[in-house]
């Protein structure tokens, strides 16, 4: 006997892809700006921070607070405390990640490659034990007042829901991705920060004060990582002092993926991990997710070692 | 004769235990264009280190129209002038040609980018056809050009060159020789750093001879060039 055609499972399948897709490209698109701050200090330095994904989790606590404070102090509208958190945080992660590069890498500079990365997963654990002792060892919860009404409000896009949380995720990452690239590619600052990241006695000698750029690359990429923990604690609704741990090597994986260095292969990257992710979650278990993203990690780095968008190693960004 | 516009008295400095200079002296006036000769390991480039900020002095002093400047940094010795286009060239690879010319400005207003930009496309029309192309593309010759211009935007009051002619073809020697001469008669001094002496000698007013960290010889180009000694140790005759 033959099985009549299911004249439903044509738009399902779109549906379901439709979904995926969204709820990929919101993952992916956090990842992406967490791998931004991976890709940018290792074009200027060469290395690798490892206590990224540690300003992303301060991020998401400054957020937090902030949004406490002033939810305490009486200031409950959302289109106006949301932004401010989200500025506030990064300010705190942009500061964070200088003082992260004046006590783990400056000094460390000129040193063997294994002596900056062991400094910088020291700092990873000094800020992990910093937030666990002076905040909580336990769960932090993300206010519902702010989150909830963001998550029920709706839109139809054909036959899915995006949520007016999603929809706040697209428009800052990708606001915040735009601002990037138009400093990088278009301004005067952006050409000194690609001239220290080539060639830092040439740099110095057309009078650019290297250690401040240093600091100044650092402080960016801290900042994004902040805006996309806040981002991920409104997300997610609960937070913890290691909540960085697994973000920051999906980041860091993603940066690799896309070809570290290079600034448009994180952004990539980090699309094609979160998209990955819900991908598998979708079609075989979501305890699968970060199996397959790491295979294709994987996969990748064996036929393309350099990374997606990756050029030579001694070329940097 | 005009004032010293630059001069530096006795310079003792290094890089280990030993020093590099042994107290080297020469001065640079207004209008002239002056050559330090030397071999390898002479101590060139460690003389325009020193005087251009990234290397620091044992003893003696940099003295700039009148003040002790040894104490500045570079960025501060580049806004009054001291412009240093170094060895090697060093041209942004992954910057394009127009932003190679651009971090030359950085100490410099940028409203003035523009007009100095237009400048540049007219006394280098090669750059201008290249202006967006990544530095790296470039030959060797125009390379070194794009690191004179660059020097250039930084609006010097002295330009220091450290062998411009290093690995170039000679007829592109010439083209960058002829470039400096009308740089110089433009209105702006140059020092000029070379092996290749000499060409550099043809173009100098006055020159310095330096080896193993001491200044042996000085006088007018057209002396060292007829010098047999000069001759002999640098110009590779008999």
């Amino acid at each position: 006997m033959q099985t009549p055609p299911n004249p439903d499972s044509g738009a399902l399948l779109f549906s379901q892809m439709l979904e995926i897709l969204i709820n990929g490209l919101a993952r992916g698109s956090v990842y992406a700006l967490v791998a931004l701050g991976y890709t940018m200090v290792y074009g200027i330095l060469g290395m690798i921070n490892f206590a990224h994904g540690e300003i992303f989790m301060i991020g998401m606590f400054a957020a937090v607070f902030a949004l406490g404070a002033m939810g305490s102090a009486g200031l409950v509208a959302v289109g106006i405390t949301l932004p401010l958190a989200i500025l506030l945080a990064m300010a705190l992660s942009a500061g964070f990640g200088v003082m992260n590069e004046r006590i783990a890498y400056r000094k460390l500079r000129g040193a063997h490659l294994l002596a900056p990365l062991t400094s910088a997963i020291g700092m990873s654990i000094v800020l992990q034990n910093f937030v666990m002792l002076s905040v909580t060892k336990g769960k932090v919860d993300f206010p519902r007042a702010v989150a909830q009404p963001l998550a029920n409000t709706t839109w139809s896009l054909g036959p899915v829901q995006l949520t007016a949380l999603q929809a706040v995720i697209f428009a800052t990452t990708f606001a915040l991705m735009c601002g990037l690239f138009w400093l990088v590619q278009r301004t005067r600052l952006g050409i000194a920060l690609r001239a220290v990241a080539q060639d830092r006695t040439m740099a110095s000698l057309c009078g650019m004060k290297v250690d401040r750029l240093i600091a100044f690359a650092f402080a960016l990429g801290s900042a994004l990582a902040a805006a996309a923990g806040a981002m991920v604690a409104m997300y997610q609704g609960v937070l913890r002092f290691d909540s960085g741990y697994m973000i920051g090597l999906k980041a860091f994986t993603a940066a690799i993926l896309g070809g570290i260095g290079n600034i448009p292969g994180a952004v990539l990257g980090g699309l094609i991990i979160g998209l990955t992710e819900d991908l598998t979650s979708y079609t075989i278990k979501s305890e699968w997710k970060q199996t397959t993203a790491f295979a294709i990690l994987i996969l990748v780095l064996w036929l393309r070692p350099r990374g997606l968008l990756g050029e030579r190693v001694a070329d940097k960004v | 004769m005009a004032d010293a516009l630059l001069r530096l008295e006795s310079a003792r400095t290094g890089y280990g235990p030993n020093d590099v200079l042994h107290g080297v002296s020469l001065t640079v006036r207004e209008g002239e264009i002056v050559t330090l000769l030397g071999g390898n390991g002479a101590g060139k480039t460690t003389t325009l280190g020193v005087l251009s900020g990234i290397v620091g002095l044992r003893q003696g002093k940099v003295v700039w129209e009148g003040r002790d400047i040894s104490g500045q940094a570079t960025a501060d010795r580049l806004r009054q002038g001291l412009v240093l286009c170094p060895e090697a060239r060093r041209i942004f690879a992954r910057l394009t040609v127009e932003e190679n010319l651009i971090a030359g400005t950085w100490v410099r207003d940028p409203k003035l980018n523009k007009a100095k930009l237009e400048k540049t496309w007219e006394r280098f029309p090669i750059l201008g056809q290249r202006r967006k192309q990544l530095g790296g593309t470039l030959s060797g010759g125009e390379q070194q050009m794009l690191a004179i211009a660059r020097a250039l935007m930084g609006e010097p009051k002295l330009l220091m060159l450290d062998e411009p002619s290093l690995g170039l073809a000679p007829l592109i020697v010439e083209q960058i020789f002829r470039i400096l001469v009308e740089i110089n008669a433009a209105g702006t001094p140059v020092l000029l750093v070379e092996q290749n002496a000499h060409q550099a000698l043809k173009i100098a007013h006055r020159a310095y001879v330096l080896a193993t960290g001491e200044i042996v010889r000085e006088g007018t180009g057209s002396e060292l060039l007829a010098s047999d000694e000069v001759r002999r140790a640098y110009l590779g005759e008999d």
